[in-house]
């Protein structure tokens, strides 16, 4: 297979946002996004509609009252870990209204998506909207400047620079591990069944996080403003230098279809490197998200690793 | 039974010539992307090599060419068997509800019980086809498989698993995701182990049917007829659904749900005139393999051009649909209508009783509805002063939308089964729900964060161009009854399909929709509530003006019109006065609320059998049937939400199946 430059202006251009929204600090670089609170004194009952949203601040050691759905967050965000005091709200589609005006909320962090639910409790509290999913398909920086919003409007700037600094961090060691992996170009996939998936790409947190890194994602085809495409087996079957990444949890289905399946024991990503399987990272995530990627990535590519356990 | 042509044979005979030419084509276009020659050596060379392409030849273009014929064929089969069983030209293989049944069974398995996968999603969903063929055939025995109960139980069981399922679906979307690819239905193969025992199976019930053809035919007499024959019009009934079901739950276990072909396969049979019922099957199967493989081809060929998955199943919806509405120029469906004749009879003084029971359960309804919740820590509570003060703003508008939804889409249910004699006429079936739900489609679609009045600006469009569609389309025959409910199913096929593609692409936005279009009250607001209310009131004057010809329709058109009644002015009354309530309602409480298919029933079973009464019986049903289901599902499961709509149907779903049990019972 023919091999694509690595957009050199891209990733740089990246690198140098992380590093300037480091050391240049929250309020010039990204004065535009961030709206003045408008609070007297520092919020203590946040309510958090959005799963990236709630990732980030768990992240900056923030613990909101409550948030949408958190047996779905457990199982597909898992890290940063939830609290058992934190309420849950419900579906984040539908979120329990009258829960939430029983909380008695002081704060509302929603994104754009989730927005309109939320609109009628203007009168209850003020409602800071955070997009890292936009049309401006930059999810990286996006969540860079989510995570300065968060600090700025719960009263935390500090835990925002220091997120944003752990994420350039494992971003940096992926970076130089990943300098001698065991493939140079990647599939970033969620399995649904054997015949199908999710591909990430272009918009995605994933793409971006690998533009950084000294690999390159091998996925060029269209995307959704989510970053992905659903795609069935034989899509992917022409990149054979890939390696294909499964994001767990994989079905069983397909574990058991790698032996039988024609098409899957043949894939030639599949015979070279077997299906390499991931724990769980927010595929719709944020800043920790990208961070936690980063060096899961660097442990599932490693000459080392065999299994598949995450690193310590 | 006599069809009557408009137009010769050979008129139509371009249909089957433009499909089959269609189907030819699209193979060889696909054909040609999948091996980049159209040369039979070289083809036939990469076929016997090794390698990525040759493998994708032979083990994914090949069997998927052959899974299309054999599921299409065996689809509308079942369809055929169903619509001469049910003599109901708008059976087809989901009537019964396999399909449902099985996408439960997956669901169930996928979300509590991920170890039993194991055997295999075929398995499990054939498992769950299986239960549910069990269920209504145990509830239809008792009546000998008239098509009535048959129809109804299967049509309850189907609504109920669906809505079991969705209420999953949208609590749990995220461990759902690949159950939304099967339910859309998608032929993509990775080698001849689903074909092999599919193709086996779907051959052993073509056989069958085809073979038992000529006994079948006697389903066309009426009962007394066919017993004077010496035949048992029960048993002959049992054994078509028995082979009907049996092609149905292979094909959907083996595939996932591809809806629609097991209607037009027959559907396109029947315009062309074909009487004997041996020649219907055939007829039915060469169509519906011809169908869905001209689809499945086409989906390849634009595969490469599409950034996204796009099921076969949720295609054939979204081509069929609009397909049909051409169709219904050409159709002329002469199903001799289905009688409700399950009424009870009942003396007047119970009838007092029953009224003043049904408004008991509205008040009921109402006061549990307003006063109890749950607190701040999820315990139940009577609530009261500053607790309710709290919570009371995001209440009363939900409360007064379900009141006002149940009400209106039980009259409109009610007004179009007693015009159609179909029971199983709804306001859904008339499609300006479903065109409501597509306009709302388009609005998330095109515009990024759309308000709450844009959305619902979308709907009110959408609803209003499907009634002018629909009017266009049924006014030069007169608005038949049997062309309303067609071309209402088609939109509704059209909607499904929209749904069932976005769910598998995996759009976020497909989840948001999914909540909205099971008949939700969420988010509604106090403004739009009484708008919509005020709009519902002003047209209920109209009722006992349409109160003499909905006396009269159930007991045919015929006899409506002897007694000098114009049928296409009460029709077209009829139609509009319903689909303004319905299109209200619509905009109130999403475009899913069984309220409206149940509701009427109910009341029927209840013993209102003058229209006025009848009517008035299915409004007090239908409303406490919806604020009791908005009620139960705000807070059963607090704080996560159960939409009205679902909500309905599982709790009026087996009273209704419980009522004609006891019907059946009684002897009829």
């Amino acid at each position: 297979m023919h091999k694509l430059a690595p957009s050199h202006s891209r990733r740089s251009f990246l690198r140098i946002a992380t590093r300037a929204s480091i050391f240049a600090g929250a309020s010039c670089t990204f004065s535009a996004l961030v709206s003045q609170p408008s609070l007297a004194e520092t919020p203590k009952r946040i309510v958090i509609a959005d799963g990236a949203i709630s990732e980030t601040a768990l992240a900056m050691g923030i613990v909101p009252l409550a948030m949408a759905d958190i047996p779905g967050y457990r199982a597909w965000v898992q890290e940063p870990k939830v609290p058992d005091q934190v309420i849950n709200l419900g579906a984040r589609f539908q979120p329990s209204m009258e829960r939430v005006a029983q909380l008695e909320p002081d704060l509302i962090l929603t994104s754009s998506f989730y927005a309109n639910q939320y609109s009628k409790l203007q009168d209850l509290a003020p409602i800071e909207k955070i997009d890292i999913y936009s049309s401006s398909k930059t999810p990286f920086l996006n969540a860079i400047g989510a995570a300065r919003k968060i600090g700025e409007v719960t009263g935390y700037p500090d835990a925002a620079s220091k997120l944003v600094f752990e994420t350039s961090e494992h971003i940096a060691d992926a970076s130089r591990s990943l300098s001698k992996a065991r493939a140079n170009s990647v599939l970033i996939t969620s399995m649904l069944s054997p015949r199908h998936m999710r591909v990430f790409g272009k918009n995605s947190l994933m793409q971006d996080v690998i533009d950084q890194l000294p690999i390159r994602n091998a996925w060029a085809g269209p995307t959704n403003l989510w970053g992905f495409a659903t795609v069935t087996i034989d899509q992917i079957a022409h990149y054979g230098d890939a390696a294909m990444i499964a994001i767990e949890p994989v079905p069983d289905n397909v574990e058991r279809a790698i032996d039988h399946s024609p098409i899957l024991s043949e894939l030639p990503a599949i015979k070279r490197y077997g299906l390499i399987t991931m724990p769980p990272v927010a595929t719709f995530g944020g800043l920790y998200a990208a961070g936690r990627f980063a060096r899961l990535l660097a442990h599932s590519l490693s000459n080392t690793n065999t299994g598949n356990a995450e690193p310590a | 039974m006599k069809t009557l042509l408009r137009r010769p044979f050979m008129y139509h005979g371009a249909i089957p010539v433009t499909l089959f030419g269609a189907m030819a084509l699209l193979s060889v276009i696909s054909l040609h992307i999948e091996t980049g020659s159209l040369n039979p050596a070289v083809i036939l060379d990469l076929a016997t090599k090794t390698g990525t392409q040759s493998l994708l030849l032979t083990h994914g273009w090949t069997p998927r060419f052959l899974i299309a014929l054999v599921a299409g064929a065996g689809l509308a089969t079942a369809g055929a068997l169903f619509q001469h069983t049910l003599k109901n030209p708008l059976a087809s293989p989901s009537t019964l509800g396999l399909a449902g049944g099985g996408k439960l069974f997956l669901t169930l398995a996928t979300l509590y019980v991920p170890s039993t996968l194991v055997v295999g999603d075929d398995i499990i969903a054939l498992l769950g086809a299986i239960t549910v063929g069990l269920l209504v055939f145990t509830l239809a025995r008792r009546s000998g498989f008239s098509p009535l109960v048959v129809i109804l139980t299967g049509m309850i069981v189907a609504l109920y698993c669906g809505a079991v399922t969705t209420a999953l679906a949208i609590i749990h979307h995220e461990w759902l995701k690949s159950l939304f690819i099967w339910g859309s239905g998608d032929l993509t193969q990775d080698g001849w182990y689903i074909l092999g025992p599919l193709g086996l199976k779907v051959a052993v019930g073509l056989v069958i049917a085809i073979t038992l053809a000529r006994p079948l035919e006697m389903l066309n007499l009426s009962d007394h007829q066919a017993s004077a024959l010496g035949a048992s019009p029960a048993r002959l009934r049992m054994l078509c659904l028995l082979i009907g079901c049996w092609l149905s739950a292979t094909i959907v276990a083996a595939v996932g749900i591809v809806g629609f072909v097991g209607l037009a396969g027959p559907a396109i049979t029947r315009m062309l005139g074909i009487r004997r019922l041996r020649s219907k099957l055939g007829y039915s199967a060469a169509f519906g393999a011809m169908l869905l493989c001209a689809a499945d081809q086409g989906i390849q060929v634009l595969s490469a051009h599409i950034g996204t998955l796009v099921p076969v199943g949720a295609l054939t919806g979204i081509f069929g649909g609009p397909l049909l509405i051409i169709l219904i120029r050409q159709l002329r469906a002469n199903a001799t209508p289905v009688r409700n004749t399950t009424s009870t009879q009942i003396s007047n003084r119970s009838l007092l009783h029953i009224r003043s029971l049904l408004g008991l359960l509205v008040v009921l309804s109402l006061v549990a509805a307003i006063f109890i919740g749950r607190d701040v820590d999820g315990f139940w509570q009577f609530q009261w002063a500053g607790d309710l003060q709290t919570v009371w703003p995001w209440r009363e508008a939900r409360i007064l939308g379900a009141l006002v939804a149940g009400t209106m889409l039980a009259i409109a249910g009610t007004v179009l089964q007693r015009m159609t004699a179909n029971p199983m006429a709804s306001p859904e079936s008339l499609g300006v729900s479903a065109g409501a739900a597509i306009g709302m489609i388009a609005v998330i679609f095109a515009i990024d964060a759309p308000s709450a009045w844009v959305q619902i600006s979308g709907a009110s469009i959408g609803a209003i161009a499907t009634l002018i569609a629909i009017f266009a389309l049924t006014r030069q025959s007169g608005y038949a009854p049997e062309r309303i409910l067609i071309a209402g199913i088609a939109v509704g096929a059209l909607f499904d399909g929209f749904i069932a593609f976005l769910m598998a692409g995996g759009d976020p936005r497909a989840a948001k929709l999914l909540a909205w279009s099971s008949g939700s009250t969420y988010g509604l607001s106090f403004d739009r509530a009484s708008i919509l209310t005020i709009v519902a009131v002003a047209a209920l004057p109209a009722l006992p003006a349409l109160a003499r010809w909905l006396n009269l329709f159930p007991l045919g058109p015929m006899t409506a019109k002897s007694l000098g009644v114009d049928l296409s002015i009460s029709r077209g009354l009829m139609l509009l006065f319903s689909a303004i309530l319905t299109a209200a309602a619509t905009l109130l409480a999403g475009p899913l609320s069984f309220a409206g298919l149940i509701a009427p029933h109910l009341a029927r079973l209840a013993g209102f059998r003058h229209a006025l009464s009848h009517t008035m019986g299915a409004a007090a049903i239908g409303a406490a049937l919806m604020v009791s289901a908005d009620w139960l599902g705000r807070i059963l499961f607090f704080p996560w939400e159960i939409p009205a709509g679902l909500m309905a149907a599982i709790i009026a779903g087996p009273i209704l199946v419980w009522l004609l049990m006891r019907i059946g019972r009684n002897g009829s």
